[in-house]
């Protein structure tokens, strides 16, 4: 059997639909039924980048929800670039929550996906059960860490998404999404499949620009999140991060005082791929 | 013309003891190819064949001790490497680094970097692509220059020297050789963690040890490894693609340089300041 049947088969089973969240409608994936469970993406993913946590949540009994972010794949795309500001990326989760029919839930959260979970746990301590975060930067220590040079030199690509129309252009070429994915990944990681799925949703129209609108909303608006997350929260820290060094994780503590920090060592920036297993162990440990 | 398959093909590749080159060979040897390597390295050139253990153990049908930038010892090369017949795919991809100014540098350090950089690359075509058109079946040259061969700055005015010489030669080439059935690419990795940056001569304010260690760890964090570059040259020869940047970076550089040329200068200036921030500008030399 080729990879693509298998993978295939193994999202044959996952559900899809569209919810209004309040205003917006966000696309959402889910897999399995009992306890909820919530996985925040990053860029420039969507819910595909859970796609072997969906399977083994669903797996231990969780109903694992996915969705796509707005602006990303097959979720609304509002036009103005306020529209992609942290306090509306925030109110869509809160909204899924609600419409979802659950007072609190654990979050598990990737990349921007993950500076959203942080708003959103300090913001709303009432309905984040649980936080786990990978792969992302508390938004109070990168706003620091960013105007030194070696977090700096990592973040070239926020500033460089401020141009207009050019990183578009950029974002959407094939090979940079490989270069972007595989080019800091264990080889093998991510299958010729994959890069297709990613293609196809970053072309979607408006996709790129509304996805890239994040980085544009945030330069503009600083995202703030000063006070302590009460939520028990688990770092995962795949420590090859091209993007963002494990130093962003210097004086966590003071803004999530009941934190457990990993490191995976091997692993990257998409440490769902790179370590799928491992993470999914780790997150069923934490997640109970 | 297009080359899909590499089984059984000629592949010399320049500067093979590390890093790019060195990738590139195992690359080309896992998917069949035989392979004639050079360096001024022969240690490296020892453990690239070490390394192809098992099935590819033999992939290497000639490995010799060559100064690409010294005409005769390639001629020598070229010859060895004919007895083997005529070459497929011909990677020029030996250089050197050099950082700093241009009133930095000296004229030998000029004389020395042009040599490896582009003359090497010169010798290489001269010698290896006559045979190659000759043959009439097909063939292809890949020269590896960088994104410093698109945008220059004070920090590597003769290093990006070489690198536009690398660039201007292959867009040449490229439309010489497109009626022989011989393609031309040309590789701009972007910041690739490699020995060269451990090894390149520094000049000029920026050219203590502890400057060096700021450089490499820089390279270091960004984590990306020459088999990655490796594999998108492959690519590129199958494709016969003319220009391929390889990181996200060199993605970036390269549509900015194309789209809005005029911004690059204070880019530079940026990310001069950032690289360099809270350093006296001769601190430590």
């Amino acid at each position: 059997m080729t990879s693509a049947v298998a993978a295939e088969q193994a999202t044959a089973a996952i559900r899809h639909r569209r919810v209004d969240v309040g205003g917006v409608e966000l696309h959402l994936a889910s897999l399995g039924s009992g306890r909820p469970v919530l996985l925040l993406h990053g860029f420039p993913e969507f819910w595909y980048a859970w796609r072997h946590q969906l399977e083994a949540l669903a797996a231990a009994g969780f109903q694992a929800l996915a969705p796509d972010l707005r602006g990303y794949n097959l979720s609304d795309k509002p036009r103005r670039r306020s529209s992609y500001r942290v306090d509306r990326l925030v109110a869509d989760i809160v909204g899924l929550i609600d419409a979802l029919g659950f007072e609190r839930v654990p979050v598990v959260a990737h990349d921007w996906g993950g500076i959203i979970a942080y708003c959103l746990a300090e913001q709303h301590p009432e309905r984040v059960e649980r936080l786990a975060i990978l792969n992302a930067p508390h938004p109070e220590l990168f706003r620091h860490a960013v105007r030194r040079p070696p977090q700096l030199w990592r973040s070239w690509y926020v500033f460089f998404f401020q141009l207009p129309w050019l990183p578009e252009w950029v974002v959407t070429r094939r090979r940079v999404m490989e270069s972007t994915l595989s080019g800091s990944a264990r080889p093998g990681a991510f299958e010729s499949e994959d890069m297709d799925r990613y293609v196809e949703a970053i072309r979607r129209p408006r996709a790129a620009t509304s996805m890239l609108n994040y980085y544009r909303a945030a330069f503009r608006v600083p995202v703030r999140a000063p006070n302590p997350i009460q939520a028990k929260t688990l770092i995962l820290w795949g420590d090859r991060d091209r993007a963002l060094g494990p130093e962003l994780l210097d004086g966590i503590e003071r803004y999530v005082p009941d934190v457990t920090v990993r490191h995976l060592p091997d692993a990257g920036h998409w440490l769902q791929y790179d370590a799928p297993d491992e993470v999914a162990r780790e997150l069923l440990a934490f997640l109970g | 013309m297009t080359m899909k398959d590499f089984d059984g093909r000629l592949v010399v590749v320049t500067g093979a003891a590390s890093g790019i080159g060195r990738e590139t060979a195992l690359a080309f040897a896992r998917e069949g190819a035989r392979l004639a390597v050079c360096d001024l390295d022969e240690r490296g050139l020892g453990e690239l064949e070490q390394e192809l253990g098992g099935r590819w153990r033999g992939a290497i049908a000639l490995s010799l001790r060559v100064d690409v930038g010294d005409f005769d010892q390639m001629r020598g090369f070229a010859e060895e490497v004919h007895r083997h017949g005529v070459v497929d795919v011909l990677v020029n991809n030996a250089g050197v680094g050099l950082s700093g100014g241009f009133f930095d540098t000296s004229l030998e350090d000029w004389d020395w970097i042009l040599k490896i950089n582009l003359w090497g690359v010169i010798h290489g075509t001269r010698l290896f692509v006559p045979p190659m058109i000759d043959r009439g079946t097909g063939g292809h040259v890949v020269n590896v220059a960088s994104a410093a061969g698109f945008f220059n700055a004070q920090s590597m005015a003769a290093y990006g020297t070489t690198k536009y010489g690398v660039v201007g030669l292959s867009e040449a080439l490229r439309d010489e050789l497109s009626s022989k059935k011989v393609g031309v690419t040309t590789i701009c990795p972007g910041f690739i963690n490699t020995r060269i940056i451990r090894t390149m001569p520094m000049r000029g304010e920026r050219a203590s040890n502890a400057d060096r260690e700021r450089v490499v760890d820089m390279y270091r964090r960004r984590n990306y490894g020459p088999e990655k570059v490796a594999r998108a040259l492959l690519s590129a020869v199958r494709h016969n693609r003319a220009l391929v940047p390889v990181t996200p970076e060199a993605w970036a550089l390269y549509a900015m340089k194309r789209a809005v040329p005029g911004l690059m200068p204070a880019l530079m200036k940026l990310g001069d300041r950032a690289m360099w921030r809270g350093r006296g500008p001769a601190e430590g030399s």
